[in-house]
C-alpha cells in the first residue's frame, strides 16, 4: 500500500498537498500486523517509544481492563489514535488490538511533538487534524454514555 | 471588547500574549441572552463554539426514556461547542443561561478566516483545543476505568455514574 496515496484519499487529510503528504509519510511508518496485535497498552506509561497511529486497513478494539460492558469501541480505517497519551504524557487509558489483519502507520512520539508545535503550514494543519479527531473521539464517548443511561431505564 | 471579555479567553488564548489574544477576541462574535433562554439546543446542526464572558450555563441532555439530566453547569471562561466548531457535530448538549449571560461564539468561518490572516494565533487557539479536549477525554475515560463496574449496578448508582462521567466530558470540574 503506498502511505501517500491511503493519506490523501482520507476526510482528516483532505487539506494537505502533495507536498505535505510526502512530508508527512516520511515522517510515518508503515506496517502490517496480525489479528491480536496490540498497539497500545493500557496502564503504559508515556514513553520515548511512544507512537500515533493512522489505521489504514482492518480493524482495532479499543477495550478497559475494568468490567465496562457497552463502553468497548471500535476503529475503522481513517481514524488517528493513541492521541490523548501523546498531547499530555499521561499513561494509556485503554489498549487498542488488531481484530484481524490491520495496516496502520505509526508517528512516533519526537515526529508528533514536532508537527504539534511547529509554526509551518504542515503543522498547522496536523493540528486541525489532531483537534478534529479528538472531537470525534469526544463525541463517541459522549453517544456511549447516553446510549448505556438510555438501557435498564431509570 | 471588555475587560471581562479579555479574561473570558484566558484558556482558549493560554499560548498566546497580549497582541495575539486580541487577534484572537476580533473574530469572535459577542451575544447577551436573556436568562432561561437556549444557547444550543442538543441535536441541532451547529458550527460553534461559544465562550461563557458572564453568567451561568446549564447544559442538559434527554435520555431514552425522555427524562431531562442536567450534566454541567459552566461559569464565566469555559467553553463549549468544541466538536461543532472543529467537526461539525450537532450540538452535544442544550445549553440554556441560567442568568442573564454574555458569550463569545467563534464559528467555523471565522476560525477558518483567523487560520489564513493569522496562522500563528490559530494554531496557538488550536493546541489550546487540543489539551482541553483530551483532558475531556481522558477524565471520563479514567472515570470508566476506575467506576465502570457502576454499570452493571442498579439503575440509581448507575445513572449517577453515567451522570457524573458525562458531565467530565463536558467540562464540569464538580
Amino acid at each position: 500500500m503506498n502511505l501517500e496515496q491511503a493519506l490523501a484519499a482520507m476526510p482528516l487529510f483532505s487539506e494537505f498537498d502533495a507536498a505535505e503528504l510526502a512530508a508527512l509519510e516520511r515522517a510515518m511508518t508503515i506496517g502490517n500486523f496480525e489479528t491480536g496485535h496490540v498497539f497500545i497498552r493500557e496502564g503504559d506509561a508515556g514513553r520515548a517509544m511512544d507512537a500515533a497511529y493512522v489505521l489504514l486497513e482492518g480493524r482495532v478494539k479499543v477495550t478497559r481492563a475494568a468490567d465496562s460492558k457497552g463502553l468497548e469501541k471500535e476503529l475503522v480505517p481513517g481514524e488517528l489514535f493513541g492521541l490523548v497519551a501523546l498531547v499530555d504524557r499521561g499513561e494509556r487509558t485503554a489498549s487498542c488490538t488488531a481484530e484481524g489483519p490491520v495496516v496502520a502507520a505509526s508517528l512516533a512520539r519526537a515526529a508528533f511533538d514536532h508537527l504539534l508545535h511547529s509554526n509551518a503550514s504542515l503543522g498547522a494543519k496536523f493540528q486541525l487534524v489532531v483537534a478534529r479527531q479528538l472531537a470525534r473521539d469526544w463525541d463517541r464517548l459522549n453517544r456511549m454514555l447516553r446510549d448505556a443511561l438510555g438501557k435498564g431505564g431509570a | 471588547m471588555t475587560a471581562d471579555d479579555e479574561r473570558a479567553i484566558a484558556e482558549l488564548g493560554a499560548h498566546m500574549d497580549r497582541a495575539q489574544r486580541t487577534a484572537l477576541l476580533a473574530v469572535l462574535t459577542p451575544r447577551e441572552i436573556a436568562a432561561g433562554d437556549v444557547i444550543a439546543r442538543e441535536g441541532e446542526a451547529r458550527d460553534a463554539l461559544e465562550v461563557i464572558v458572564k453568567g451561568n450555563v446549564a447544559l442538559s441532555l434527554r435520555d431514552a426514556d425522555g427524562h431531562v439530566l442536567e450534566v454541567a453547569t459552566l461559569g464565566p471562561g469555559r467553553a463549549f461547542g468544541e466538536p461543532s466548531l472543529l467537526e461539525g457535530l450537532p450540538a452535544g448538549a442544550t445549553a440554556t443561561a441560567q442568568t442573564a449571560t454574555r458569550v463569545l461564539g467563534l464559528s467555523r468561518a471565522a476560525l477558518d478566516d483567523l487560520r489564513r490572516r493569522e496562522p500563528r494565533v490559530a494554531s496557538l487557539l488550536l493546541r489550546a483545543l487540543i489539551e482541553d479536549l483530551a483532558e475531556r477525554v481522558r477524565t471520563a475515560n479514567t472515570a470508566i476505568e476506575r467506576d465502570g463496574e457502576a454499570l452493571r449496578l442498579a439503575s440509581p448508582q448507575k445513572h449517577g455514574f453515567l451522570a457524573r462521567t458525562l458531565g467530565r466530558l463536558f467540562g464540569s470540574k464538580s
